[in-house]
């Protein structure tokens, strides 16, 4: 049976060595740097407390390291190739350098790492929006390593033209586009104010009124068609019933001897005007 | 196989292996401080450090080894990451001014110097510092047309009046054509010792009429 007081003993003797130690270490703000020795984990709190970044640390007592030095890239590249490497797509930003992203392939990200999903990739020191990554899997934590050079960068750029666009996402479409890409840019898309269904609707029927010259004042959604409050140029008080898939007047408000249909919201303001 | 491959057939494997343990400094990474440093490293020079202050501007990219999405960072760092990352080759990237009084620290170490710098001040300072302590030093500059190549015994520093101007006059193959010649100068001195001092134009791309 192993004497108990000699492995104590030689823990402490691990322990003391430790504290002369430094190590390298990725860290987010707020977060703890941890080293294992002997198989236990031991977690330090990072100096200063809100660093973001790799470091060189050096620890101060047992709860508390100090960042010494910004490694060298190579000493990086070090320690990321202990990692597994996964391929992804840059989202949206999460907080400070974190990002969200999304695998270019599900089938090898669920192979690689377990899962198949949204994920936090921090430390992305460069990158854009729908930019391919190369990042490494900890079993815990995405870490970014650069800007996957294999990938084709046209696909990225056909997306943020795209998502400039508010292009409905189930409407992208590109040669060369992956479910994938598709998925991602629907993440995007939700995180934009302006892909909400009613912002859409109301610069839509904004754009058409504008163009014949009127202005929208409010609108209520009557579910295949929507109630438009608005003014002609004149300033007089309308309200119509506008389809939602075409923009064609559904009821004018005013007498239009049944001929609703054969208008939209654009035109309508010219009959009124002119009537 | 090496990734000197090619090289080594040319040159042979005693002068890569001069070059490989041969510590080069190059001042600048501009135009024609961080070709060359990409030319060195590439040709097996395994033991190069780099200086410079700047960050890289949108009209660098004509003439010098960045991507767009580097615009901003500094010169140094990426070029020695992009080398890393490139050839595993780790370069000892200094993105700082060099001046009189931090010279004798910056280019300690070095078996030779090579000046790219765009301002007098920083070429005055590399000149002094090298005179003073019997360090090789070639100066590389661009003019309009013409380039030199030039050991530290014959150049005299320019006067600051183009001193970092930005609106130069600058062909990408006359930048290239002098990377290569410095290249071969350094390679040359590595090897032999020898110290050539050289001016090129673009004329001097050696083009013959090809007679079908």
């Amino acid at each position: 049976m192993p004497d108990i007081r000699k492995i104590l003993s030689q823990l402490a003797a691990q322990e003391a060595h430790l504290l002369d130690t430094q190590f390298l270490a990725p860290c987010v703000p707020g977060g703890s740097v941890r080293i294992r020795v002997s198989s236990l984990i031991y977690n330090f709190q990072p100096q200063p407390r809100n660093f973001e970044g790799w470091g060189i640390f050096a620890p101060v007592n047992e709860k508390i390291a100090a960042v010494i030095e910004e490694p060298s890239l190579p000493q990086i590249a070090e320690y990321l190739q202990l990692l597994v490497p996964v391929r992804l797509h840059l989202a949206y930003v999460l907080q400070g350098q974190t990002w969200l992203a999304y695998p270019v392939n599900e089938s090898d990200a669920k192979q690689r790492t377990g899962v198949a999903k949204p994920v936090p990739v921090h430390l992305v020191t460069e990158g854009s929006q729908f930019e391919p990554i190369l990042a490494r899997w900890d079993g815990h934590c995405l870490w970014f390593e650069e800007i996957d050079r294999r990938a084709d960068p046209l696909p990225s750029e056909k997306l943020k033209a795209a998502i400039k666009k508010l292009i409905l996402p189930q409407e992208v479409r590109f040669k060369g586009m992956t479910p994938e890409m598709r998925t991602v840019y629907e993440l995007v898309s939700r995180n934009i104010k302006d892909f909400d269904p009613k912002v859409r609707a109301q610069q839509r029927l904004q754009r058409a009124l504008k163009m014949g010259g009127g202005e929208l004042r409010d609108f209520g959604d009557r579910q295949n068609y929507w109630l438009v409050e608005w003014t002609s140029g004149t300033g007089e008080h309308h309200t119509s019933a506008i389809a939602k898939n075409d923009l064609t007047v559904m009821s004018a408000g005013i007498c239009l001897s049944g001929l609703d249909k054969d208008f939209d919201l654009h035109s309508l303001v010219g009959v009124v005007e002119n009537r | 196989m090496s990734i000197f491959f090619h090289e080594q057939l040319y040159r042979s494997a005693a002068v890569m292996s001069q070059i490989k343990n041969f510590p080069v400094t190059v001042c600048g990474a501009g135009a024609l401080g961080a070709n060359i440093t990409e030319s060195l490293a590439r040709s097996g020079f395994c033991q190069l450090k780099v200086i410079d202050r700047d960050r890289i501007e949108e009209r660098n990219l004509s003439t010098q080894p960045y991507y767009r999405s580097d615009i901003g960072a500094f010169k140094a760092k990426i070029l020695a990451n992009n080398l890393y990352r490139a050839l595993g080759v780790s370069i000892d990237a200094h993105s700082k001014e060099l001046t009189p009084a931090n010279a004798d620290r910056l280019l300690a170490n070095s078996a030779a110097v090579i000046d790219t710098f765009d301002n007098s001040v920083g070429r005055q300072a590399v000149k002094d510092y090298c005179a003073s302590v019997s360090l090789p030093c070639v100066h590389v500059g661009l003019a309009a047309d013409y380039s030199e190549i030039i050991w530290n015994e014959h150049y005299r520093v320019p006067s600051a009046a183009n001193d970092d101007v930005c609106d130069y006059p600058l062909a990408r193959n006359l930048v290239i054509l002098t990377v290569a010649v410095a290249c071969e100068v350094i390679v040359t001195f590595a090897a032999t010792k020898e110290q050539q001092n050289l001016t090129c134009t673009i004329g001097d791309f050696a083009l013959k009429p090809l007679i079908l």
